[in-house]
């Protein structure tokens, strides 16, 4: 099992040199000149300025030459400055990630409640009203562009109704649980409308299928009341395959906090990749994707030894 | 030799027609499948017929009658140029049907040469083309598109290519296990024995096997560029906004001011692209119904 | 049974695994939240922490506090770079300038500086520097500060060009800049006098000087001046005004909290927030933007429907104009643009008039040059809604109607992109064929790249003689464009060097004729601006006139009331 592990993750090396080298070399492709975002049209620069400041950043040097030191600078852990607006990236990432983590795994926890719940109630009664009420919210929030509902959400609860923030993640002065969780509601909401609808047609036809099956109809025959069968016998069954497709939405989420985050202002990875690849700023334009696939890679790790730890029919240590 | 080749053909069409007819009266059957359907074709019949239906040119300004509502003239308002609404959902829809359709055709035609040649030749060949799918599916495929929209610029022709760069994926997998699979059938062997080109093996014998899944994934696809195309444009790196689609007149619309003033201007490109993709993926969903064998 | 605890082993250590990733990022998470809260966590973004905790702890118990909101940008985790434009209540409250001007931006009263006097050549400036003044972190304020951020503006990458014309007027600034001295020569320091020398006079420079924030040498000098604008100084600033950073949350917000150091008198005013937000009119109708100006009428329409939101509407010298790409300073010329009948085809071709009626009902109005039509100055030349004219003079001019137009623009807001469509509409009914191109990469493709037939841009102009002053061979940037015409330098010479109002007239006469000659702006509109004031929260004291938005002048904070 050890043996296992070790692969898999020996595996992720080459995988993360060869995506950090494909981001590099695409993103030198780019013809948008991070110097053009520096300087305002408004304001006054020189040539001379601009050619000494390209040259202090090392936008001369060959393709190379960057990538070996960017790689070196990486693994040393200096993750560079921000081009455009000279941050850290490390501080960036330090502030960041975990907004967006924090967004992604409250969206991920609720969806998947929710989602699942409503998911297998509607398969146990099929073509009940929870089943027509669910499937119709599960089209509805697969079918609204992400963005429209956020900013219609915003002008309801938060301007007309006044219940929530607007924006932002925390408020000066405020502190504490209560002050975290107001700030969140909405765009976990947003985020979780769309999350449900696909987890929910996607247990509902797994449970569904599993309540088809033989064992099933011998656990019925034999006489076991129904919410035993369901629970004991379709639910457990019909989690693994559920589950592993949960695990393969976190990744998913990340992703999707790109639109939700610039919805909500909330100062996450999402709307820092966005900014920085409306600016040119390639340095975090690298780093926060490969941050982002590093995290996939990690978690489709995980779900590998989830999987083989859970199915008996994989068998370790080959 | 031949005649009886040609026998055999001839009883597998009329066999495939009895069951395109067995299956077209199934898809018939599924409700929600041929509300979809009709949904989506009347969708596409406006927007390529949009000439017919619309006197009105989508970039016609007339600020004389801006931010007018539903009336006579202009059935479904004008927009805050005096632009008439319902001129700019059809010439929009045709341009972001475009992208979408093309997008995720490509993106299968993509994925099925792929997986043709990975399922079918194996080995190291497979090994290459399994990891550079993985690679491509560790990038959460909004950070995917927006890399590629900044790398390729903004356009239309740019986004059709960013859509089929990461719409292959999923294709790709489904057809390299079918092919895994079938190429070990015996019908395979057959015509590897009669001296058959590999290529013609692959595309001509194997893959017509395994072309419902593709085509189930494809509308999804279609439903989800729709989608993308519309964030792309909220995000400002869409189909520059110069260009009537779906995603542009849904984020002219997205200010606080026309939000609670104008409702025509956003309900009813946001309700245009929701039915769409709605339709879109009832169509699929019976679609699937009728073609995966493992739910017959 | 040796597998089944294989099994249980992997599945915990995977649990593990997940649980610490979790935990990693939930505890940072956390310990982020309880920053402002916990007094004994070093904030790294508090540069003085101790005395900026008990105003955090304050606010819940109703502080004094005006709300401003700024559009996120970036990381958002800086405050603003006073060099650029030095705009707002935030910079207002910070930074001082060694005289203030006012809503006019033209006449001074001192402030860092108590006294200051102009030779009559007016090329001699002797200030006297006020004494008894601390920056934020204690330390004196001196004559040096002002030395130093007047040489340091010098070499800067980004700044405001008012700043640069003004002070490379000032003997040696050229060597100084190229490095060839090591020293400013026109800029001498005396104890608590500052001799600023120019080598040709600056009619503005007065004015200018009233807009120049004072940085701390101290705090500053080890950063880089090419990168100062970018540079993390911006998230710890040190400042002399009556406000200092107090917690910085990037992403969110920054506080300003009072300076214990501030010789004047306290303001009213306890607190300052400042919010990042995506959109300024969502902020200010959720009741976070006490202050903003907009010059967008949905905004304004919008606003106005907000009873405690109340406007103050300015007139100030905002130019939006087409740029033609003429010639670039390698010589190579763009062939469409070169006949001056099409450039006044455009002009004709759009009905410029019905555009500022429709779409800024009572913001914009019509230009026909960089003097505005109210102006004694104006020589009455219009270029009024003519597209049969317009279709005349292309054709005279052999315009190719198979060239495709390209107008390139900046703005990315909604507004600017309905008027791109607008203005490409009217090209397109005198038969051109028109693409309007959005550059994320502004001034590179206005200045540089030059792949475009007309850029679109604005200007919110110091004085008339900035816009004269970019038909300059000299300017930077548009040298760029117009390929280094030197018809308008001695012009924008002299309206620069003249400060009597008779003279300057005359010259402005002179300088619209040649503008109208050639033709290298196509001027739009002027567009005026509003500033709305949250009056729920806030109460302006008596007496207050508001002023052009991007520029620093007395506002009277010091007399804010914060209510409700």
């Amino acid at each position: 099992m050890l043996k296992f592990i070790g692969k898999k993750l020996l595996q992720m090396i080459p995988m993360l040199l060869l995506i950090s080298f494909i981001v590099f070399g695409g993103l030198q492709l780019m013809d948008v000149d991070p110097i053009s975002y520096m300087v305002t049209p408004d304001m006054a620069a020189s040539a001379e300025n601009q050619e000494a400041l390209r040259e202090q950043l090392g936008l001369n040097d060959p393709f190379v030459v960057r990538y070996f030191n960017w790689v070196k600078d990486l693994v040393t852990g200096d993750f560079g400055y921000s081009i455009v607006n000279g941050t850290s990236i490390a501080s960036l990432l330090k502030t960041r990630l975990p907004a967006t983590f924090e967004l992604a795994i409250i969206a991920l926890v609720l969806s998947s409640f929710i989602g699942i719940g409503i998911g297998i109630i509607s398969a146990i009664r099929q073509n009940g009203i929870i089943d027509y009420v669910g499937r119709v919210f599960a089209v509805l929030g697969q079918s609204i562009p992400q963005f429209f509902f956020g900013i219609c959400a915003i002008q309801i609860f938060a301007i007309k109704l006044g219940w929530l923030p607007v924006n932002g993640r925390t408020s000066p002065g405020a502190s504490g649980l209560g002050d975290a969780v107001i700030h969140l509601v909405l765009p976990v909401l947003t985020m979780t409308v769309a999350m449900c609808a696909v987890l929910m047609r996607y247990s509902r036809n797994t449970m569904l299928g599993v309540l088809n099956c033989d064992y099933i109809k011998t656990a019925r025959s034999k006489g076991i009341p129904e919410w035993k069968v369901y629970i004991k016998h379709g639910f457990r069954n019909a989690m693994r395959p559920v589950l592993v497709i949960l695990c393969f939405r976190l990744p998913m989420l990340i992703g999707g906090s790109v639109v939700i985050e610039s919805v909500f202002g909330w100062p996450g990875i999402g709307s820092i990749i966005t900014q920085s690849v409306v600016s040119g700023d390639y340095p975090v334009i690298m780093v926060t994707t490969l941050m982002v696939a590093a995290a996939i890679l990690v978690a489709s790790f995980l779900v590998d030894v989830l999987t083989a730890a859970l199915d008996p029919r994989v068998r370790l240590g080959e | 030799m031949s005649s009886q080749a040609s026998t055999i053909q001839q009883a597998s069409k009329k066999q495939a027609s009895s069951l395109l007819r067995k299956n077209i009266r199934k898809f018939v059957n599924n409700r929600l499948a041929m509300i979809g359907l009709v949904f989506v074709a009347v969708i596409i019949f406006t927007a390529v017929f949009a000439p017919l239906l619309t006197s009105y040119d989508p970039n016609e300004i007339s600020l004389g009658e801006k931010s007018m509502g539903p009336c006579a003239e202009h059935i479904l308002g004008t927009d805050n140029l005096g632009r008439d609404v319902f001129a700019r959902v059809l010439y929009g829809g045709c341009i972001s049907m475009l992208v979408s359709v093309l997008g995720a055709l490509m993106g299968s035609l993509v994925g099925m040469v792929l997986g043709s040649l990975a399922g079918y030749f194996g080995g190291k060949v497979d090994m290459v083309l399994v990891r550079l799918s993985e690679i491509f599916q560790t990038f959460p495929e909004m950070i995917l598109i927006m890399i590629l929209v900044a790398i390729l610029g903004q356009g239309v022709g740019n986004l059709v290519l960013v859509f089929s760069i990461t719409g292959w994926m999923t294709t790709f997998r489904m057809v390299r296990n079918e092919f895994l699979v079938l190429r070990e059938e015996t019908y395979v062997q057959v015509c590897e024995a009669f001296g058959m080109s590999k290529a013609a093996i692959m595309f001509k014998q194997i893959l017509p096997n395994v072309l419902s899944p593709v085509i189930v994934s494809t509308t999804v696809n279609v439903a989800g560029f729709i989608l993308s195309e519309a964030s792309l444009s909220f995000l400002g790196v869409g189909v520059p906004s110069s260009v009537p689609t779906w995603g542009n007149i849904l984020n002219a619309a997205k200010s606080v001011e026309v939000v609670s003033n104008y409702w025509w201007l956003w309900a009813v490109p946001g309700g245009v692209i929701s039915i769409f993709v709605l339709a879109i993926n009832f169509f699929g969903d019976g679609l699937r119904d009728v073609l995966d064998p493992k739910q017959q | 049974m040796k597998k089944m605890n294989k099994r249980i082993l992997s599945l915990i250590l995977a649990l593990v695994l997940s649980a610490m990733c979790l935990v990693g990022c939930g505890g940072n998470d956390n310990g982020q939240a309880a920053n402002p809260s916990e007094d004994n966590t070093p904030a790294a973004t508090t540069p003085d922490n101790s005395t900026s905790a008990p105003a955090d702890s304050a606010t819940a118990s109703g502080t004094k506090e005006l709300k401003l909101a700024t559009v996120i940008e970036g990381a958002a985790d800086k405050t603003r770079y006073p060099w650029h434009n030095p705009q707002g209540p935030e910079v207002a409250s910070m930074y001082r300038s060694l005289l203030l001007a006012d809503a006019n931006l033209t006449d001074v009263t001192p402030d860092l500086a108590t006294d200051y006097s102009v030779s009559d050549d007016g090329l001699t400036y002797t200030f006297t520097i006020k004494e008894g003044v601390k920056w934020s972190d204690g330390e004196d304020f001196n004559a040096e500060d002002v030395a130093f951020s007047i040489k340091t503006n010098l070499k800067v990458a980004s700044g405001n060009a008012i700043f640069t014309n003004a002070f490379t007027k000032i003997d040696g600034a050229e060597a100084w800049r190229d490095g060839s001295a090591d020293d400013l020569s026109g800029l001498k320091v005396d104890g608590n006098v500052v001799t600023i020398t120019l080598s040709s006079p600056y009619g503005a420079f007065i004015p200018v000087i009233a807009q120049f924030c004072i940085l701390p040498e101290h705090a500053v000098k080890d950063y880089d001046p090419l990168e100062l604008h970018n540079s993390d100084y911006w998230s710890k600033p040190v400042t002399c005004g009556a406000f200092k950073l107090g917690e910085m949350s990037p992403g969110n917000y920054y506080t300003l909290v009072p300076n214990e150091y501030y010789e004047g008198t306290p303001w009213k005013i306890e607190q300052i927030t400042n919010y990042f937000v995506p959109d300024l009119l969502v902020a200010a109708q959720a009741g976070n933007n006490d202050f903003m100006n907009t010059n967008i009428p949905e905004t304004i329409s919008e606003l106005g429907k907000l009873d405690f939101m109340e406007m103050h509407p300015i007139d100030i010298l905002f130019y939006r104009y087409f740029i033609c790409n003429m010639k670039g300073v390698d010589g190579n010329e763009n062939p469409v643009m070169q006949d001056k009948r099409v450039r006044e085809a455009i002009l004709y071709a759009i009905d410029r008039e019905t555009i500022a009626e429709q779409l800024y009902p009572g913001l914009a109005h019509v230009l026909h040059s960089g003097v505005p039509n109210d102006y004694a100055e104006y020589n009455g030349v219009a270029y009024e809604y003519n597209p049969e004219k317009a279709k005349q003079l292309l054709e005279e001019a052999g315009y190719d109607f198979n060239h495709t137009f390209r107008i390139l623009y900046y703005y990315s807001d909604q507004n600017s992109i309905d008027f791109m469509d607008t203005i490409a509409y009217y090209l397109r009914e005198v038969g051109m064929k028109v693409e309007t191109t959005q550059s994320q990469q502004g001034t590179v493709d206005l200045f540089q790249t030059r792949n475009y037939d007309v850029g679109y841009k604005g200007l919110s102009a110091f004085s008339i003689a900035e816009w004269y002053g970019e038909y300059d061979s000299s300017n930077a940037n548009f040298q760029n464009i117009f390929g280094g015409d030197t018809q308008f330098d001695e012009g924008s010479a002299a309206i620069a060097a003249e400060a009597d109002p008779a003279k300057r007239s005359e010259i402005i006469k002179e300088l619209q004729t040649l503008e109208q000659e050639n033709l290298y702006k196509l001027p739009l509109y002027t567009i005026g601006n509003n500033i709305f004031i949250n009056t729920d929260h806030v109460k302006l004291p008596d007496g207050v006139t508001f002023g052009n938005p991007w520029y620093l002048y007395d506002m009277d904070m010091a007399n804010w009331e914060i209510i409700g």
